[in-house]
């Protein structure tokens, strides 16, 4: 008995359902901060999957390679994180090119965390930083070339470019602009060192595509990494350039 | 006398955190779930989203920065957990941008990413740019971890070794509830190398995110339709967003959407190409935000609804 009135239900409302429409009666949205308050005693499965993998991670990734005199915060046009980043990459490029390179360059979406803390820099910190598989190479760029560069670096709001370029930001294009407190030189080549990921196209960068590129054939990661560690070798302190380049 | 300090920021953040929470709690409060729950004519839909995670597996650093201590797996994992005990109808979505962020995928690729996925139950996700970052081959090699399907409607990926592994919709039965899913990514030329797309060819997201929904409104008989978006909330530019998606489209109730790593502190109401509202929703980047889209549907067999409000969202 009870069971046929059940299977009456079902039927009736499978019946129901075939002839009736959904409408949307009320919505309602809302955003959970995903902080602490959240979190419930006890070990979670989740936790146990996570451990094997984050044991393994620290042990390679916490390997500490100096020390940060201050917080590095990314931003734009200008910012210290920019500026320590791109002279890193100038200071590297010119090991790997018997220093004939004039400029570097770091796109600004590359870098991806917006602080770094003072103290204790680790492995880790420098793969988040700048986690991409991108080379650094260097390309030899015309006044032309550099100024249509500069111009899509001051279109898209500023990019850490190092120390001795300046430039002022007027409109979405580069004006101003000084190499070592120089106009930039028609008839000269810029050596410009940059990722990989710029010179073949990406950020707008297609005029680039064509030119030759001169490949270090190191991860911009590691060239960080190396970069700290000949600092640590050879007893030098992190030091940071806050001067302002793109006005 | 420091000891005072520091404890008056104790209490002091323990009073923020307890007013976020109390916040919450009165805004679902003031949704009448409650009075429905009884009426066998309304069903309770959830609908919970993330995007651009970017193997944030485990919280921000306590480093002073301004994400510290928020985010991480486990936590999201409970979160979710919890909302599953409380709500009978519940999906599960990401919007892409899975990969990259952490050396957890430098290191292992985005298996932990994908079989935490897994574990938490995902329903769905799109793919992002990032998700290429391993290639359309190390993108392949993690899917073995997924047990949900990845929805892409305008990437063609016929030539690549991807061909028939991701799908154009999923439909969900959920109660008397046929929801419909797609996806829709974004142009990878300039984003994404051509050595990690392998052949991946993109189409237009509006034509191709519409046809999708089209066919799970007309031919499926869907009672809502979801479309996870990688294409980004809104640009400087006049490149494609899920403003132009929503705009210029007809059959999409809801945006579910990423890339931009937007946090809105409501979501984005839009008129769609017929006039009708549709709702664009965006939940910040790293898991920080977990999304949460309730909705009430009344079925009746006249088509008129007797619960439904005028004003879409409060």
């Amino acid at each position: 008995m009870l069971k046929s009135i059940i299977l009456c239900t079902f039927l009736l409302f499978t019946i129901a359902c075939s002839s009736s429409k959904q409408h949307i009666s009320d919505v309602n949205v809302e955003y959970v901060r995903a902080s602490e308050i959240y979190d419930h005693e006890g070990p979670s499965k989740i936790q146990e999957m996570i451990i094997p993998y984050k044991t393994e991670m620290e042990s390679e990734m916490g390997l500490i390679l100096g020390y940060l005199p201050e917080d590095l915060i990314k931003d734009r046009p200008n910012s210290n994180m920019g500026n320590w980043f791109a002279d890193a990459l100038l200071e590297m490029s010119n090991k790997y090119d018997n220093q004939n390179v004039d400029i570097a360059i770091q796109n600004y979406g590359g870098l991806r965390i917006p602080f770094l803390a003072k103290g204790e820099i680790t492995k880790g910190n420098i793969y988040e930083l700048m986690p991409f598989d991108n080379k650094l190479i260097v390309l030899d760029l015309n006044a032309t070339l550099l100024q249509r560069l500069l111009d899509e670096i001051a279109n898209s709001g500023g990019w850490p470019i190092s120390q001795g370029l300046n430039f002022k930001i007027d409109n979405g294009k580069a004006v101003a602009i000084k190499f070592n407190e120089m106009d930039l030189d028609i008839n000269k080549t810029y050596r410009v060192a940059m990722p990989d990921y710029i010179a073949n196209g990406g950020g707008d960068c297609d005029f680039l595509i064509e030119i030759e590129q001169k490949h270090s054939g190191t991860y911009i990661r590691d060239v960080i990494i190396e970069y700290l560690s000949d600092l640590k070798n050879q007893n030098r302190e992190i030091t940071i350039d806050k001067s302002k380049r793109i006005f | 006398m420091i000891n005072q300090n520091e404890s008056f920021n104790m209490e002091r953040r323990r009073f923020l955190n307890q007013s976020i929470k109390g916040s919450l709690l009165l805004a679902s409060a003031k949704f009448p779930f409650k009075a429905f729950t009884d009426d066998p004519n309304i069903s309770k839909l959830t609908i919970l989203h993330t995007n651009d995670v970017h193997s944030r597996i485990e919280p921000f650093p306590m480093d002073g920065g301004r994400n510290q201590g928020l985010g991480g797996a486990v936590r999201r994992a409970q979160m979710i957990q919890d909302i599953r005990t409380e709500e009978e109808n519940v999906l599960l979505f990401d919007s892409g941008d899975i990969f990259q962020g952490t050396p957890y995928f430098n290191m292992f690729g985005g298996e932990l990413e994908i079989k935490l996925m897994s574990k938490m139950k995902y329903d769905a996700s799109t793919m992002g740019n990032h998700d290429f970052d391993a290639g359309v081959d190390g993108f392949d090699k993690q899917l073995v971890h997924a047990n949900f399907p990845f929805l892409v409607s305008n990437y063609d990926f016929s030539d690549t070794i991807l061909d028939s592994k991701i799908k154009k919709h999923q439909i969900f039965q959920l109660d008397d509830l046929k929801i419909g899913v797609t996806g829709v990514g974004i142009e990878l030329h300039s984003l994404v190398p051509d050595s990690l797309t392998k052949g991946t060819r993109y189409l237009n997201p509006i034509v191709h995110a519409e046809r999708q929904a089209k066919y799970l409104k007309d031919d499926e008989g869907c009672d809502y339709v979801i479309c996870l978006s990688h294409l980004g909330y809104e640009y400087r530019n006049d490149k494609v967003s899920d403003i132009h998606l929503a705009q210029n489209t007809e059959n999409i109730d809801l945006i579910l959407g990423g890339h931009t790593h937007t946090f809105m502190s409501k979501p984005d109401i839009r008129r769609n190409k017929k006039g009708n509202e549709l709702i664009i929703s965006q939940a910040g980047w790293a898991g920080i935000l977990l999304g949460r889209v309730d909705i009430l549907f009344e079925k009746n067999k006249k088509n008129r609804c007797i619960s439904c409000k005028n004003a879409f969202i409060k």
